[in-house]
């Protein structure tokens, strides 16, 4: 498929997945909340410019705000994210930096590339996100531990879903 | 001007960024944990049809624990109604109980919420009572013609006003932490008499409820002292991981007495 249109589209149907399947999805008594969305973001091309991100990630998140009470919660975190985005790509860059080619998946810059880079922002997002759901100083740290192990299961369905949908390539 | 220009576009990533967090924040902040307006009623217009779906769906795997809790729900009712007939014990009076299906809840965040597939159609109102097999659960905050939007006891930010027994001591019943189990009823007096398993019951005065439903009995913990009060553990009678069904309470004189209030406030000099 045209790229131009692929974008799009898994931005739109990671958000539609969220609101109609991943929302209502919630493991370990709360400790496990995949936010499958942030997919779509995760996605988007490693030379997208910050403004860009910033603006599609804000986007998105109203787009689920609006579909799961969040009253811009979704927005702000998926904002915050957006912005760190650039950084943890920087950090993670190979030493001599990204090919025009690359694309932020498995199949393009390996595993563990994508465990990190993926982690670490869904750390942030959840980071962002539970400390303000909280509403209470005493369940911060509540938080904070949600935030943790939500990262992980995100990362971990992430994963298993880019492995199963896109077709087998040569890693670098 | 050149200044600016250059200041704007050497910040740019940073004010963007700013300009989009106070936006989100500021939707955040004005909601105060309660999703209202008119976006909530489009949302709850389109998706809740789409939960309500799903609900049909799981809920059919779940036919044999349903018809369980209905033949209990029966059972309790068949009880109340011999006893009122037969000693005349206290029930809720003037208040009209809507029956509702929970299409969705949430009960592991601070904030939860739960939506029902009736709506202002059916007789829902802001601000009605929800019940659960005759315990109270929350409130009702926003409407659709098809579709309410609830606000459970889980919910850090809200108070009740709840009383030990039928005749003891009042105090401010708020859920306790992150456990969904329980709540902790605040502020009561020292002097007062109580033990583990006594009910926890609604005092009626915030207009929501009727006075004398179930909200949990007192847990086996030990009171906690804060200053000159006590802080009672609570565990809630309802499950709220397992909320099915669920009962409206709209209390007849409800208007009445809202505009009494109101009659007072304007007259107070």
């Amino acid at each position: 498929m045209n790229p131009a249109m692929l974008i799009p589209l898994q931005l739109i149907l990671t958000a539609i997945l969220q609101v109609l399947f991943f929302q209502n999805l919630v493991l370990w008594g709360g400790w496990g909340i995949p936010l499958f969305h942030l997919l779509g973001l995760l996605l988007l091309p490693l030379n997208t410019r910050p403004i860009v991100l910033m603006m599609v990630s804000m986007l998105v998140g109203v787009g689920v705000d609006l579909f799961a009470y969040g009253g811009g919660i979704f927005a702000s975190s998926a904002v915050t994210m957006a912005v760190c985005l650039p950084f943890i790509n920087r950090l993670l860059a190979p030493r001599e930096g990204y090919e025009v080619t690359d694309e932020p998946t498995i199949r393009s810059l390996g595993i563990q590339w994508f465990s990190v880079r993926t982690f670490a922002a869904l750390l942030i997002h959840n980071l962002w996100m539970f400390s303000f759901e909280a509403g209470r100083w005493d369940l911060l740290f509540v938080g904070w531990g949600k935030a943790a192990s939500s990262s992980a299961l995100g990362l971990f369905v992430f994963a298993i879903t880019l492995l199963l949908v896109q077709a087998k390539g040569k890693k670098r | 001007m050149r200044n600016l220009w250059n200041f704007i576009v050497q910040y740019q990533v940073i004010l963007v960024f700013m300009v989009l967090q106070s936006i989100a924040l500021n939707w955040l902040v004005s909601s105060h944990g309660f999703p209202r307006g008119q976006w909530v009623r489009f949302a709850l217009k389109w998706e809740s049809a789409w939960q309500g779906r799903v609900s049909e769906w799981t809920q059919r795997a779940e036919l044999s624990e349903q018809n369980f809790q209905l033949l209990e729900e029966n059972a309790r009712l068949r009880s109340q109604v011999t006893n009122q007939n037969g000693h005349g014990s206290p029930r809720p009076s003037g208040t009209q109980f809507y029956a509702a299906q929970v299409i969705r809840s949430t009960w592991t965040k601070s904030q939860n919420h739960f939506i029902l597939d009736r709506g202002s159609k059916h007789g829902i109102r802001n601000g009605q009572g929800v019940t659960n097999n005759g315990a109270a659960i929350g409130k009702i905050i926003e409407t659709t013609e098809e579709y309410a939007l609830g606000i459970p006891l889980i919910h850090v930010q809200l108070d009740w006003s709840a009383r030990i027994g039928h005749n003891g001591a009042i105090g401010r019943l708020k859920w306790a932490d992150s456990d969904h189990r329980k709540g902790v009823l605040l502020d009561i007096p020292r002097s007062a008499n109580f033990s583990a398993g006594d009910s926890i019951l609604t005092t009626g005065f915030q207009g929501v409820f009727p006075a004398d439903l179930l909200f949990g009995v007192v847990a086996e913990e030990a009171p906690f002292f804060d200053g000159e009060f006590l802080n009672v553990p609570v565990i809630w009678s309802t499950d709220f991981q397992a909320l099915r069904y669920a009962q409206v309470a709209e209390l007849k004189d409800r208007d009445l007495l809202e505009n009494m209030e109101n009659s007072l406030n304007n007259t107070q000099p």
